[in-house]
């Protein structure tokens, strides 16, 4: 399946574009200027915006989870391993990954897939001395193979991928992260969802869990929040039509068509052994190159597997994770908002609207939530006439509302994951969910310096600190030495 | 064998389409009821009836419109619910704009009984009986043909407990997230739905355990339930706490329903066996003793039948709302009066609660005799002729069915003649804002047609306090005073020797005093 689209594909490079930045001042300026001019007015004026968003961004919320029950995974006959199965390529970007080394090479040596058909790059910053150095004890199999990461281009995993993919021999593409367990039968089920899909399909979204989920009551959030990613958002928005972001591994390609949506080598840091897949400038790439696919009329599946990950068990290391995350969702969402008609019109107004909605939506709400936290809190407490009067009856019967509809919804969709998935020890803590938002909007707010000084800056997530004492697949091959 | 029926013979509760055509039937009943009772002039008998109106109505057509309106001593559902048809002049003074949520009640609660029972039995029969016996109850056909709040409680309480049944038989924890839906309204409704709370939680928890649950399942499983079912506690608590400044208003607040409602010299408080009696005989008043045999017969049937399964946990649950009143009586938290004992009627409704539990244990009975047999058969001819020898005399003579006999008998002894209060004002009221008290005077206005816009009354927001201190003012043209009663704030505050300046007494009643500007 080949597209026809030819698309100039932006990068997040530049944070912003001149256009950008022009209505960005004209929008403060504006705001500026009610507060002088009339700033009863302007305050009310932006805390019904703030209503409206939240009706629309809570709604969506909202439906997705309703959508999400009728989702049908696509119905795969499972095929065995027999010499008609195509080459398939495993990509994973280590950095700093010396712990988890040996399970990596367990878990992908447990994947039931012909070996000879296997093509694991295993992508390395030149520079990573600790990985190469650990990398040197372990005996890897044939399959395997190290690509040095030269320096010279933004210090990221899309980055890194560029590499691997400019030496993928593999029909089908995956990427993992270095900790991950995938099911052992994920490449096969990958393999027969393609062969059954519709030529459009050309990536699938395996399901991500976290293995630690009960490790610190940081790991249970991370847990139960995964669930309602993937269990019901995303599958919610499959449902829909909706193209989902895709979660930063267990995403199956068809390596072609990955080629066919490269980014052009004049806005790439390498100019050669480099294809430009994945945007090396933004923090969220993954999500960046689902909008891609959807552009380029290709669609996006879920795939009926898990992929076990670590999720960081304690707060400090769970912050820069999320900053990660939301700096790459303001950033996709601001390149996909450059040319907002054009845009549109490629990716189709429903997915441009949502997806946009997602990427920048998620972040706006995470730095809005702690004004009105406050103001209700403050209202509680002194009764003021001040606040009163901010809210007009329809905004404050609408804020009232969102605050206990809105809540009450998202906690319950936290409890009723850690019910589906038996996390029955989790469900006490959930009470502990505006802890959680609150933890959330301040990883935002630390967010916006970064995304305006240091935008390329990836914020490494170790991992292998909190290995359970569940028995975890190692290498059969051992260590050598 | 159709298809819809499993090789056990037993009929699965979820691809039934009995359903459809109970919910039409029920349908059918609803409306020739409210026909036939707004035909006999008492859809309103109950004063109450008036008061939820007027509180939905009040949030769009007050002085001081809004949510606020809805107070902080009555749960809001009800009103809320409302509120798509209050607007509407016709369906409000018709009653209509509150009768249809107790409509739509009426066949939820008959279906869901129905489910109740076929997912008990597997049979049809019995699930029939069971709606039947709720459908067919007078009290039950007059209260879903008025405002009044019980069969929108009677709809959640069957739905907490069918959907709480549901979790038992299957295992699957979306049922207990509905069912606490179900309590999340049926809490905001009325505070019966408390109580009924309280027990399906301890039932939650002994059916988890006998599951074999382990003890971290159980936790996570009831706390996951409670979470949602105690929502609406927290919300009102807080939106008491908001109002009032007071998160338990409405249990001691001003208008507390248990400080205005229950006089000091109830025979009940402190009398257990005379509280006791009370709800006896309210209930034998409400559902007959046919009924109430029914009842029992039923409760022997379970009891034997499967003394020891957790599916009938909630059912029996229901039956726990008997000592939950007649606690509730000698504690003196409720007023209940019946003639046995005292003489008068006051709240008698009460008792049709047990109609729930009897209806679904009439229904459960017809099981001891399943596979066709003479017995079976007689059982469902005496249960018809039960249900028609009680139902169908009163229907008739709808003075003797105790729900109505109440509002009705009120009427006729009462010196309160609000009426000819309401028929003054609807002659000679000529515009300008009235001041009156809305508890003890709701039907005054409503009776005269005249907008509650035009009313300053103790939940106008930042207006009643500055107009009772100087009415004159603050541009009031119209007081009504209930004069001999020390309850109306105004009786109480106003200042006689003021109000003679600038009012002058145009109506006087044995009840009523109504001043007019000057």
């Amino acid at each position: 399946m080949v597209s026809d689209i030819k698309i100039k594909r932006q990068t997040a490079q530049r944070v912003l574009t001149a256009g950008q930045a022009v209505a960005f001042a004209i929008i403060v300026s504006g705001v500026t200027f009610g507060l002088v001019v009339n700033y009863h007015k302007a305050v009310v004026g932006f805390i019904a915006s703030a209503m409206i968003f939240w009706i629309v961004f809570v709604g969506f919320r909202i439906v997705l989870w309703v959508a999400a029950k009728s989702y049908r995974y696509p119905t795969t006959r499972l095929i065995g391993i027999d010499s008609n199965l195509p080459n398939y390529t495993i990509l994973v970007a280590l950095y700093r990954e010396s712990r988890v080394l040996p399970q990596l090479v367990g878990s992908i040596s447990n994947l039931s897939y012909p070996k000879d058909k296997l093509q694991v790059l295993l992508l390395l910053e030149e520079e990573d001395e600790e990985t190469w150095t650990a990398l040197s004890y372990i005996n890897l199999p044939a399959y395997f193979e190290i690509i040095s990461v030269p320096p010279g281009g933004p210090k990221s995993k899309p980055n890194a991928l560029n590499f691997g993919l400019a030496r993928a021999n593999g029909k089908y593409l995956v990427v993992y992260d270095a900790e991950d367990i995938p099911d052992s039968d994920q490449l096969l089920k990958s393999v027969a969802t393609f062969r059954g899909a519709r030529p459009d399909v050309v990536c699938l979204q395996a399901r991500l869990a976290f293995r630690n989920g009960t490790s610190s009551w940081v790991t249970r959030f991370y847990w139960a929040e995964y669930i309602t990613h993937f269990e019901w958002m995303l599958t919610g928005m499959a449902t829909l039509g909706i193209v989902p972001p895709l979660g930063g591994t267990s995403n199956h390609f068809i390596t072609k068509c990955l080629y066919d949506v490269a980014i052009a080598q004049e806005k790439l840091p390498f100019k050669t052994g480099y294809i430009g897949g994945w945007d090396p400038y933004n923090m969220t790439e993954d999500a960046e190159l689902a909008a891609v696919l959807a552009s380029h009329g290709y669609r996006v599946l879920m795939l009926d597997s898990t992929t076990k990950e670590e999720a960081p068990a304690r707060l400090v290391k769970a912050d820069k994770q999320r900053r990660r995350w939301l700096k790459g969702y303001a950033q996709t969402g601001l390149v996909y908002t450059r040319q907002p008609i054009r845009t549109a019109r490629r990716m189709g107004l429903k997915n441009w609207f949502f997806f946009n909605l997602i990427m920048l939506g998620t972040p706006i709400s995470l730095l809005l939530n702690p004004f009105f936290w406050s103001a209700t809190v403050v209202y509680f407490a002194t009764r003021t006439t001040v606040i009163e009067q901010l809210f007009p009856l329809p905004l404050y019967y609408a804020g009232l509302l969102l605050m206990v509809v809105g809540n009450l919804v998202l906690f319950y969709q936290m409890v009723a994951a850690c019910l589906k998935r038996e996390g029955y020890g989790s469900v006490k803590y959930m009470v502990l969910v505006p802890v959680w938002w609150l933890f959330a909007s301040w990883s935002a707010y630390a967010m916006l310096p970064e995304l305006a000084f240091r935008p390329h800056h990836w914020h490494k997530t170790e991992h292998g600190h909190d290995l359970e004492k569940e028995e975890l697949p190692s290498s059969k091959q051992g260590t050598a030495g | 064998m159709p298809e819809h029926v499993t090789s056990a013979g037993l009929v699965p509760v979820s691809k039934d389409k009995v359903v459809w055509r109970l919910a039409a039937f029920a349908s059918l009943v609803s409306v020739a009821s409210f026909y036939y009772f707004s035909h006999k002039g008492v859809v309103l008998a109950y004063k109450d009836a008036i008061s939820h109106m007027e509180i939905a109505r009040r949030v769009i057509d007050s002085p001081t419109t809004g949510f606020g309106q809805l107070g902080g001593v009555w749960l809001p559902l009800p009103h809320l619910l409302m509120l798509p048809f209050i607007w509407n002049d016709q369906l409000y003074y018709a009653g209509l704009a509150g009768s249809l949520i107790s409509m739509a009640s009426y066949v939820v609660t008959s279906v869901l009984l129905y489910k109740i029972v076929l997912s008990l039995t597997g049979k049809r029969l019995p699930a029939v009986v069971s709606a039947l016996v709720f459908m067919s109850n007078p009290g039950v056909l007059y209260m879903q043909s008025t405002p009044m709040t019980e069969l929108l409680l009677f709809a959640c309480m069957v739905g907490m407990v069918y959907a709480v049944q549901r979790w038992i038989q299957t295992d699957n924890y979306t049922y207990l997230l509905a069912a606490g839906v179900a309590a999340f309204l049926g809490t905001l409704t009325r505070y019966e739905a408390w109580a009924l709370l309280l027990a399906l939680t301890a039932v939650a928890v002994l059916a988890a355990w006998r599951k074999g649950y382990a003890r971290v399942k159980i936790e996570g499983t009831v706390l996951a339930f409670l979470f949602v079912a105690g929502a609406g506690i927290v919300a009102w608590m807080g939106w008491n706490l908001l109002i009032f400044g007071n998160a338990l208003n409405f249990q001691n607040g001003k208008y507390a329903k248990p400080s205005l409602w229950v006089g000091s010299g109830d025979i009940t408080i402190g009398h257990w066996s005379l509280a006791l009696k009370t709800y006896w005989f309210a209930v034998v008043d409400n559902i007959s003793l046919p009924g109430l045999a029914l009842l029992l017969l039923g409760l022997l049937v379970m009891l034997l039948w499967e003394p020891f399964s957790l599916q009938i946990l909630p059912t029996l649950s229901l039956l726990s709302l008997f000592p939950f009143f007649v606690v509730a009586l000698e504690k003196g938290q409720r007023p209940l009066h019946v003639t046995q004992l005292t003489g008068d009627l006051y709240n008698v409704r009460f008792g049709l609660l047990m109609i729930l539990p009897a209806a679904i244990l009439s229904g459960y009975s017809v099981r001891a005799f399943q596979n066709p047999s003479p017995l079976r058969g007689f059982t469902v001819i005496a249960l018809a002729a039960a249900v028609a020898a009680t139902s169908v005399p009163q229907l008739l003579n709808i003075d003797r069915i105790a729900t109505v006999h109440e509002p009705l008998r009120w009427q006729h002894s009462t010196t309160d003649t609000g009426v000819g209060a309401a028929n003054f004002m609807k002659k000679h009221y000529d515009n300008g804002k009235i001041l009156a008290q809305f508890f003890g005077s709701e039907d005054v206005l409503f009776d005269a047609r005249i907008a509650l816009a035009n009313n300053v009354y103790e939940g106008s927001y930042k207006q009643w306090e500055p107009d009772i201190a100087a009415p004159a003012e603050h541009h009031i043209r119209w007081i009504v005073v209930r004069y001999k009663d020390r309850g109306d704030e105004l009786n109480v505050r106003l200042n006689r020797t003021k109000l003679k300046q600038f009012y002058s007494e145009v109506y006087h009643n044995g009840q009523f005093s109504i001043f007019r500007r000057t």
